[in-house]
């Protein structure tokens, strides 16, 4: 029987991706990786997780391997499955299988979102074994040095199932992400956006008072990507109202009343 | 009777040669033309028209003689009506509008005085809110109605009808609160960061910390500036927090003669700034005036969109100035004048030379804290008060330096009169007395927390400190929300579910009757009347079922009013997600396996097999070889059933104020917000009616309607109206249910658990009591889960064998009810 893996090249961080470190979490995550510590990153989204981490992927030289969980993540689709191709049958691995071969990092972005019991399957590599028993297999991989487990969540959302459990949480070190302050991510915007300081300046003050909704009619406030993504709006000369309205009030809401509010807050400023 | 007639006959004769005719005399008119009608009426008229007039005045008392005797020429009946009916609603008529009140009913007695009945008791509040123009036209085209139906023209009338609010809307030019105070709640929200609401001010703007209050329209300039006043004004009034006006610590500011003085029981700090003035209301007037200039300066810098804002609209918001004589007041008015940069106002060298220190301060406001401008106010108070004391002849002059000026004379009779200052046409004011007993105790804590913070060395800012108390309070309510969990857990678990197979008992098959042939009146609240069904019902006395009893007929509910929907959503928000969160809590976690996918889980092993058998003998093959295991769903339809009869309009036994209906209705948006979150079907229905012919059903959502606006518009009409034959609807609830494709149906019963229904035959007591019961217990026989909710604690002994194996509760807060249905919800639906 053929076992394929995916080449590791697929998984390099080739060029330095943009961070911008707000406090101390890239010496923080470098002990993590030197000690064989896994990493919870909490924190709402679109406030730079995903660019932080492969930003130290790049900078530890480790592939990443990124896996989006959602509600129907299976354990066969972390650890592989056996595909048919003709008459031969034939087994792929899955990607947290990958990662573990290859000693990359592998980050699972929202991890709340996967089912508890699929969870399950990542236990044996958090702690200090860093085995991946594979049933199906009939192996158990150990894991090299270099390899480590990262995952996401938001406790935004606050909801009872999307809670994580106890014994997943507390295999975990945490960093704790915030939207970065206001003279931070207007630099962000700034660089990422191709954009001058006075209307970074603007899109943040945005930000901020939108957040200010967040809990109170609004789910979850506006993330940086999307003040990025409204700045290269800007950049490329779009009208600031109808950028604003399609970055944010588009994005965010549906309730015609929040909308509104929304572009009155953006002709606050514009 | 006809002597009286007689005798007033020639008292008229002898009149109308009297060249002066004395003013009593003037109702013998509409008294011999009563006479003629109708009696009744005439004694109505006498019995009030002395009334009206000693109460009111001679002219008012003549036009009601007029307007009587005008309908009187009508209809005779009607006249009696009118004239009981005007001195009834006379009273909530403003002295000012009594001259409009008479003067539009004199029209309509005029032209149309079969309307009068309806306009009489509709116009008070008409007169108050519409200016003359205006409500001779919105009330020509209501009465106009009137010939289309009495109903139509009351519901336009009373301004409930979505024509009468298109109506409205066309006579008015500018913008209504009422279609953009949730935007600017929203907006007030994100400029400070708290949870203020705004509410209208009836025609002023001012804040008490909490809300925003604001007028109910600005029609100033009739195009999109009038919003940009709403704006502006919300912006101040959200700045008094986000720039830390009622953050004032006195703390912070020298105390005069040595001491504040003492704190009052919920008195906020500010309050009690402003009685340490001799002067409170000049005190008040110099901080009000440097204070909103602070804030507007804040604005400026902070908001670009403001600042713009205030070059189009702000000269127009101050209004026209006036030109005080008096000193003190023309001083305050040139300061005034100087900080919102219009035309100056001279003064005299003394006067100049008070203000100069404040208008230094003017100069930077926008670097400064609300703390500066107290302690500037209270340093350069003085000099104004010295003008003020100066400009009162025999009065003693000012006295000499310290601190003792500053608390002054406290006597009322010598402290000289406040200068009239007149505040800005559109400005927002500072009104910390508004706030109300609740928000003073929130905030009396929140302080409290954050002086606690301060003594162990950690700096709290105000905004943080009422945060920390609003999260405090939210997990003081989870707690009791989980014990009532726990209550409604043991009441459950001695009553289980039902089961079991099906018995017979099916509905009674429907006689279906042309809607036409439905004897409800007609009613504003209904869109659309529907089929008719014919049920039995359950006579105690024979033990025996009475056939093709009761006619139920099916109405759907009008859209067009959202208010109250509104306000329950906003004022309920953390209510309503957190029983969200709970609810989603409730999503199955089971698995179902499918087979036969072209991805998946796993390899299914038979059909690989076959596959490859098949393949080599026919050539064929397939690539759907795998199996996936998804979540389940769940399946579950919900109905809820709401008494709307005329008892629910009592208000509830411990909330005092507060109506069960309207208790009803809250929990209802509640708890179907969080349904609609987690989609499961639900349906929303309530009953009234009058006798067994006439069992209304209203339909607000059907199982197939989505929750959305026009679903909650139309919970929002549900009103309480006449009698309640539970049984029946009951019946008509579980046939619909039972339409559902469902495996588990919920029926929840909201009612004030007092079957009665009195229209020619006996529904009450004991026969209506064990009517309900056989219905859910029928009900429960087909499948259905009836649970009943009684919201009044002081609900009557029978309901225990009423409701007794049914399973029911009794609750006196609405938040609770959400809680004991998500319970109800957790054992039942899955």
């Amino acid at each position: 029987m053929r076992q394929l893996t995916p080449s590791v090249d697929d998984y390099r961080i080739p060029r330095e991706p943009f961070y911008r470190g707000v406090a101390d979490e890239i010496t923080l995550f470098e002990h993590a990786w030197t000690a064989n510590l896994p990493v919870l990153r909490k924190g709402p989204t679109g406030c730079g997780t995903t660019r932080f981490v492969s930003h130290m992927a790049w900078r530890l030289g480790r592939p990443l391997v990124t896996v989006a969980c959602h509600e129907d993540l299976s354990a066969s689709d972390l650890l592989g499955r056996y595909l048919l191709t003709g008459d031969e049958t034939v087994w792929v691995d899955g990607p947290l299988t990958t990662a573990v071969r290859h000693g990359a990092i592998v980050y699972l972005d929202e991890v709340v979102e996967a089912r508890k019991d699929t969870l399950v399957v990542i236990h044996p590599l958090t702690d200090d074994r860093r085995v991946l028993p594979i049933d199906r297999l009939a192996t158990v991989l150990s894991a090299p040095a270099e390899f480590m487990m990262v995952v996401s969540y938001n406790p935004g959302y606050q909801s009872v199932i999307k809670e994580l459990k106890p014994s997943t949480r507390q295999r975990f070190v945490s960093l704790d992400f915030r939207y970065p302050p206001a003279d931070v991510e207007r630099e962000i915007v700034q660089r990422e956006a191709g954009l001058d300081l006075d209307r970074a300046g603007r899109l943040v003050k945005i930000g901020e008072k939108i957040r200010n909704l967040t809990d109170r009619g609004l789910e979850e406030g506006v993330s940086t990507r999307l003040l990025v993504y409204c700045g290269k709006l800007l950049a490329q000369g779009v009208e600031p109202r109808s950028a604003c309205r399609a970055a944010f009030t588009r994005t965010l809401t549906d309730d015609r009343d929040l909308g509104r509010t929304i572009d009155e807050i953006v002709a606050d400023y514009f | 009777m006809s002597r009286l007639f007689d005798a007033l006959r020639r008292a008229r004769g002898r009149l109308a040669e009297d060249a002066e005719v004395p003013p009593w005399a003037r109702d013998l008119a509409p008294a011999l033309h009563l006479l003629r009608t109708d009696t009744a009426a005439l004694r109505a008229w006498l019995r009030y028209r002395a009334a009206i007039r000693d109460g009111i005045g001679e002219a008012e008392a003549e036009a009601y003689g007029r307007i009587v005797a005008a309908v009187a020429r009508h209809d005779g009946e009607l006249a009696r009506i009118v004239a009981v009916t005007i001195p009834d609603h006379i009273a909530r008529v403003p002295a000012t509008r009594r001259g409009v009140y008479f003067a539009q009913l004199e029209a309509v007695a005029a032209a149309r005085p079969e309307a009068l009945g309806v306009l009489a008791r509709t116009l008070p509040e008409l007169v108050q809110t519409l200016d003359d123009e205006r409500l001779a036209r919105f009330v020509q085209q209501g009465v106009a109605l009137h010939a289309e139906s009495h109903q139509k023209a009351e519901s336009f009338l009373k301004r409930e009808s979505v024509a009468a609010h298109s109506a409205e809307s066309a006579l008015h030019a500018g913008v209504a609160l009422a279609d953009v105070s949730r935007t600017l709640t929203l907006y007030a929200r994100a400029h400070c960061g708290e949870d203020v609401q705004v509410r209208p001010g009836k025609g002023r703007a001012f804040s008490d910390g909490h809300h925003v209050y604001l007028p109910e329209r600005v029609e100033r300039f009739g195009d999109d500036r009038d919003f940009a006043v709403y704006r502006v004004l919300t912006a101040l009034g959200a700045g008094y927090l986000e720039f830390g006006t009622f953050d004032l610590d006195l703390s912070q500011l020298p105390p005069p003669d040595g001491a504040w003085p003492d704190a009052r029981e919920g008195e906020s700090e500010l309050e009690r700034w402003f009685r340490s003035f001799a002067n409170k209301s000049l005190a008040r007037e110099l901080f009000q005036l440097l204070e909103d200039a602070r804030i507007e300066a804040r604005l400026r810098v902070e908001y670009p969109g403001i600042a713009r804002d205030l070059g189009v609209v702000g000269a127009a918001m101050r209004g026209a100035r006036p030109e005080p004589k008096a000193a003190a007041a023309r001083a305050v008015e040139a300061l005034a004048r100087e900080v919102w940069g219009l035309e100056r106002l001279s003064v005299e060298p003394e006067a100049d030379a008070a203000l100069a220190p404040l208008r230094a301060v003017a100069a930077h406001l926008d670097t400064l804290g609300v703390a500066d401008v107290a302690r500037a106010v209270q340093a350069h108070y003085p000099a104004i008060e010295a003008l003020m004391l100066r400009a009162k002849p025999g009065e003693s002059p000012p006295r000499s330096q310290g601190s003792e000026r500053l608390r002054g004379p406290r006597d009322p009779g010598a402290s000289p009169e406040p200068p009239q200052f007149q505040p800005p046409e559109l400005g927002a004011r500072i009104d910390p007395e508004a706030a109300g007993s609740e928000e003073r105790r929130a905030e009396a804590e929140a302080r409290r927390m954050q002086q606690e913070a301060q003594a162990r060395g950690e700096s709290l800012s105000m905004a943080e400190a009422r945060e920390r108390r609003r999260d405090a309070e939210r997990r003081r309510q989870e707690l009791v929300d989980a014990t009532a969990f726990a209550q409604m857990e043991a009441m459950l678990d001695r009553h289980p579910p039902p089961g079991g197979a099906l018995v017979d008992a099916a509905p009674e098959a429907p006689g279906s009757r042309s809607a036409s042939a439905s004897g409800l009146p007609q009613d504003p609240d209904v869109a659309a009347t529907g089929r008719n069904y014919v049920y039995r019902e359950w006579d105690a006395s024979i033990d025996d079922y009475k056939p093709r009893w009761v006619v139920v007929r099916e109405a759907r509910l009008r859209e067009g009013d959202r208010s109250f929907v509104d306000e329950v959503m906003e004022r309920e928000r953390h209510h309503i997600d957190r029983l969200r969160r709970t609810f989603e809590a409730l999503r199955p976690q089971g698995r179902a396996v499918v087979r036969g996918l072209p991805d998946g889980d796993e390899l299914d092993i038979d059909r690989v097999v076959r596959n490859v058998v098949e393949g080599r003998a026919t050539g064929e093959r397939t690539d759907r070889l795998y199996t996936r295991s998804l979540p389940e769903r769940r399946d579950v339809a919900v109905a809820f059933l709401l008494d709307m009869s005329s008892s629910t309009n009592e208000a509830t036994a411990a909330g005092g104020k507060r109506r069960v209906i309207d208790v009803e209705k809250e929990a209802l948006i509640v708890v179907a917000e969080a349904l609609a979150a987690i989609g499961d079907p639900f349906a929303i229905y309530g009953f009234s009616g009058y006798g067994r012919e006439h069992v209304a059903f209203y339909v607000a959502k059907e199982f197939r309607d989505g929750w959305d606006d026009r679903a909650r518009e139309r919970v929002g009409r549900i009103s309480f109206k006449m009698e309640n034959r539970d049984g029946a609807a009951i019946r008509h609830a579980t046939r619909k249910l039972m339409a559902e494709p469902a495996r588990s149906r919920i029926l929840f019963l909201l009612s004030d658990g007092k079957p009665l229904d009195c229209g020619c035959d006996h529904y009450y007591d004991r026969y209506a009591q064990e009517d309900t019961r056989v219905a859910l217990r029928e009900a429960r026989k087909v499948g259905v889960h009836p649970f009943c909710v009684t919201v009044d604690p002081t609900g009557p002994a029978y309901l225990k064998k009423m409701y007794g194996d049914i399973g029911y509760c009794v609750i006196d807060r609405v938040d609770l009810l959400p809680a004991r249905i998500v319970n109800v919800y957790k054992r039942l639906a899955l």
